[in-house]
């Protein structure tokens, strides 16, 4: 098998699955419990929470709070900020659906403005226009490190900095594509950030929001008052602990990984470019593991399939909008052509991807490219 | 709720010597249905080729709905049945049949009494019962009117040797002729709204049938195998039992495109449809092939296209929507539940590889050379042997799945 979608889920490390069943086995206790059994996983999982804040270059009277999910970590910030009618937030709509959808029910509900970021040709932010958006009505400006889609980085210091010197609104930040992966500095100016384990090589389930200290979030779910009140739930110790070894893990490799995944992709664009005369690769500044491009002539769903039959897997978009037929909203903000939407593909890597898998990427890919050649055009 | 139904069959009376088959095969057809909804005891005879069924616990709804899907019943009565009384004395029947309009106190409904004397020894004549069933409901119930046209309740009484029955929600059955008594064959499904349409009307006229789906895979996905699914489980409620055929068929469509003019591709694609159709009619010993053609609808459902079919096809090729206009076949695919199946988008193959200009009138000597030259019978094998062959009960279910094999 060579698994190339890495963006959507990424492969579990052995060692996590090795904490995770040891963990499951023998860490069975409520860490909220009263008793020894509880109190020592309560005990670990805070020095585990105070690694994820070291890990992120954040101050330990900072919050990371531990949730279900990265939709959930976003839900937490964009909804929990109580926003009102009149308040601005300033979003993209190449962001991920667990930041566009909350944020425009806000506006359905609240009368909460909304502020579309424009982004550039090359799907960055255009930092004139971004500029020209702030005002004292902003509230809330959400950015998304590594766009899921096209790979494109922000540069999230510089654009939080920006923010915070026209406005005192809450800077959220999607860093699910990035965490660990990209080198990056939490400046003062950033006041939430979302992260995930699935895409790191922990299991899914689990998921972290970084809080500033002087936040103003308002928790989702209301219970037990567990995670300082901020996340009502009995913690899964077990999840707990793989997402740590994960982060782990990728954070000690981080360096090679990114070199080596610069390398491969660098490679997969040569490779395609120099056999496919029509490919088109709209995105400049991109995260190394994260390949998108444009393949006019045959619908991404069908390459999709053919390669699934070679056992390769890659995208045709991002998971969980790719039910959603023809215009895809999401690629329109970034300045793809509607009439290229069918024909958008993703490949991403792994911090484990190897030079052979790639090779096997490309020979298969090029193998159904040539199949299809008379389906061209349609 | 009811203890008592009677069933007659349709078409019967057209019947000379074979009449006992039919009605052999729609008495297990019903058998069948009872199995599943009606698992208590019940007791059942045969009177004048009407079918009785008394039970001590309730028929269901749900069985009596099941019921109306059986391919021969004209009537399914839900009754009550009295006693008879001595010296043909009727009291009791004018007072339940009285009793149990209680619903035409405040609404006016137009009924009719139709009375039958399956005893012709009982001296009062259906006329004059029927006359005293209006004369007592419109004494009792002044806003009730008598209509023997245009009635919306009928009261249908019987005088039986031992029993008078009265029933006052008889249902419409499905009609035709019962399961499998006129053949059986393969139907092709393609997703859209004709192949359905086409399977019902062919159930009605009592063909056993199986389904295939050609599945083109991997340039349509899979959720189009889901649409497929729902779709038999619609029409497997008018067969006793069925299969459904999923053959893998994007390899085969991707070889033809390779080889073949553009402008005849589709043609092409439906001949080995067909073919493969036949091969699956040898598998279950089918005798004709169902599809949803209906002529003039697309470019390959030309007269010249159709026949080409037809010289390919083993068995006869039923197409019972040849004459039927796209609105008569949306209204039909409503009635009978599949109308918002069909409506689902799903990703089509065939008109992913079809061309802008299809060929309407066909050239006879490159479809012939075609057939020469162009040998896939070993693909076609391939194909059949990953083909996956789903079970499937009277409720819908699929309850088992496997692989083609001739041998099995």
């Amino acid at each position: 098998m060579n698994y190339f979608d890495h963006a959507a889920s990424s492969t579990i490390y052995p060692e996590v699955l090795d904490v995770l069943t040891q963990t499951m086995k023998d860490d069975f206790a409520n860490p909220s419990a009263q008793h020894i059994l509880g109190q020592n996983l309560q005990e670990i999982i805070e020095i585990f929470r105070e690694d994820f804040l070291k890990a992120i270059g954040a101050n330990k009277n900072d919050s990371f709070i531990f949730t279900s999910s990265a939709t959930e970590s976003n839900n937490t910030v964009i909804r929990g900020l109580s926003l009102i009618a009149g308040d601005v937030v300033l979003y993209s709509k190449a962001d991920h659906p667990s930041v566009t959808v909350p944020v425009e029910f806000l506006a359905e509900q609240f009368n909460v403005t909304l502020k579309e970021i424009i982004l550039d040709t090359n799907a960055t932010i255009d930092i004139e226009k971004f500029s020209s958006f702030l005002n004292e009505n902003v509230k809330l400006v959400v950015l998304t490190h590594v766009n899921n889609q096209s790979g494109v980085v922000s540069d999230i210091e510089a654009l939080a900095k920006i923010v915070k010197e026209k406005t005192k609104a809450h800077v959220h930040v999607d860093a699910v594509q990035s965490f660990t992966k990209i080198n990056f500095k939490l400046s003062s100016d950033i006041d939430s950030m979302s992260f995930t384990s699935h895409k790191i090589g922990g299991p899914k389930g689990i998921a972290g929001l970084f809080l500033k200290h002087n936040h103003k979030v308002q928790p989702l779910l209301l219970g037990g008052s567990h995670e300082n009140g901020m996340r009502s739930s009995t913690l899964s110790y077990p999840l707990i602990a793989g997402f740590h070894k994960a982060m782990k893990i990728t954070m000690e490799n981080s360096t090679q990984s990114f070199s080596k995944a610069s390398q491969l992709s660098e490679m997969i664009m040569a490779k395609l470019s120099q056999m496919i005369s029509t490919i088109q690769f709209p995105f400049k500044s991109t995260s190394p593991f994260i390949v998108s491009f444009v393949l006019p002539g045959i619908s991404s769903d069908i390459i999709l399939r053919h390669l699934e039959t070679k056992e390769v897997y890659i995208a045709s978009s991002s998971a969980c909008s790719s039910k959603i037929p023809g215009f895809n909203p999401s690629l329109f903000a970034m300045n793809i052509p509607e009439k290229f939407h069918k024909n958008f593909l993703r490949i991403s890597l792994g911090s484990l991807t190897t030079e052979k898998e790639v090779e096997a990427l490309i020979r298969e890919f090029l193998d159904v490219w040539d199949n299809l050649k008379h389906m061209r055009g349609r | 709720m009811f203890s008592h139904l009677v069933i007659s069959i349709d078409e019967l009376w057209l019947k000379g010597k074979n009449r006992k088959d039919y009605l052999r095969s729609a008495v297990d057809h019903v058998a069948a249905v009872f199995k599943v909804y009606h698992p208590d005891k019940f007791t059942f005879k045969i009177q004048s080729e009407r079918l009785y069924y008394s039970s001590k616990t309730l028929f269901s709804e749900e069985l009596i709905k099941a019921l109306t899907c059986v391919p021969g019943l004209a009537y399914i009565s839900p009754c009550k049945m009295l006693e008879r009384l001595p010296d043909e004395n009727l009291e009791n029947v004018y007072e339940e049949i009285v009793n149990g309009l209680s619903i035409m106190d405040k609404k006016s409904i137009v009924f009719r009494a139709m009375v039958k004397r399956v005893d012709k020894n009982f001296s009062q004549t259906s006329v004059f019962i029927g006359r005293e069933i209006g004369h007592r409901v419109i004494t009792r119930y002044p806003l009730a009117k008598v209509d023997l046209k245009h009635a919306e309740l009928v009261i249908d009484v019987r005088i039986l040797p031992k029993h008078i029955s009265i029933s006052t929600e008889t249902r419409k059955g499905m009609g035709g002729l019962p399961w499998g008594s006129t053949g059986s064959a393969v139907t092709m499904l393609s997703g859209g709204f004709d192949s359905p349409v086409a399977s019902f009307l062919m159930a009605k006229r009592g063909v056993k049938q199986s389904f295939v789906f050609f599945h083109a895979y991997p340039f349509v996905g899979r959720e189009v195998v889901t649409k497929i699914k729902n779709l038999t489980k619609e029409l497997a409620k008018f067969q006793r039992q069925t299969h459904l055929y999923i053959v893998p068929f994007g390899d085969i469509q991707n070889l033809i495109s390779k080889q073949c003019r553009e402008e005849y591709r589709t043609l092409v694609f439906r001949r080995y449809m067909i073919e493969i159709s036949n091969l699956i009619c040898d598998k279950v010993k089918a005798d004709s092939v169902i599809t949803g053609d209906c002529i003039g609808q697309v470019s390959s459902q030309t007269m010249h296209n159709l026949h080409l079919m037809d010289l390919v096809s083993k068995r006869m090729i039923l197409r019972p929507l040849v004459g039927y206009n796209k609105l008569e076949i949306l209204n039909t695919a409503t009635a009978i539940g599949t109308h918002d199946i069909s409506i689902i988008p799903h990703d089509d193959a065939c008109s992913l590889f079809a061309s802008k200009n299809p060929i309407i009138n066909p050239n006879m000597e490159y479809w012939q050379n075609w057939d020469k030259d162009f040998d896939i019978s070993a693909e076609l094998a391939a194909a059949l042997e990953k083909t996956e062959v789903f079970s499937i009960n009277l409720q819908g279910e699929f309850y088992k799945k496997e692989y083609f094999s001739f041998d099995a």
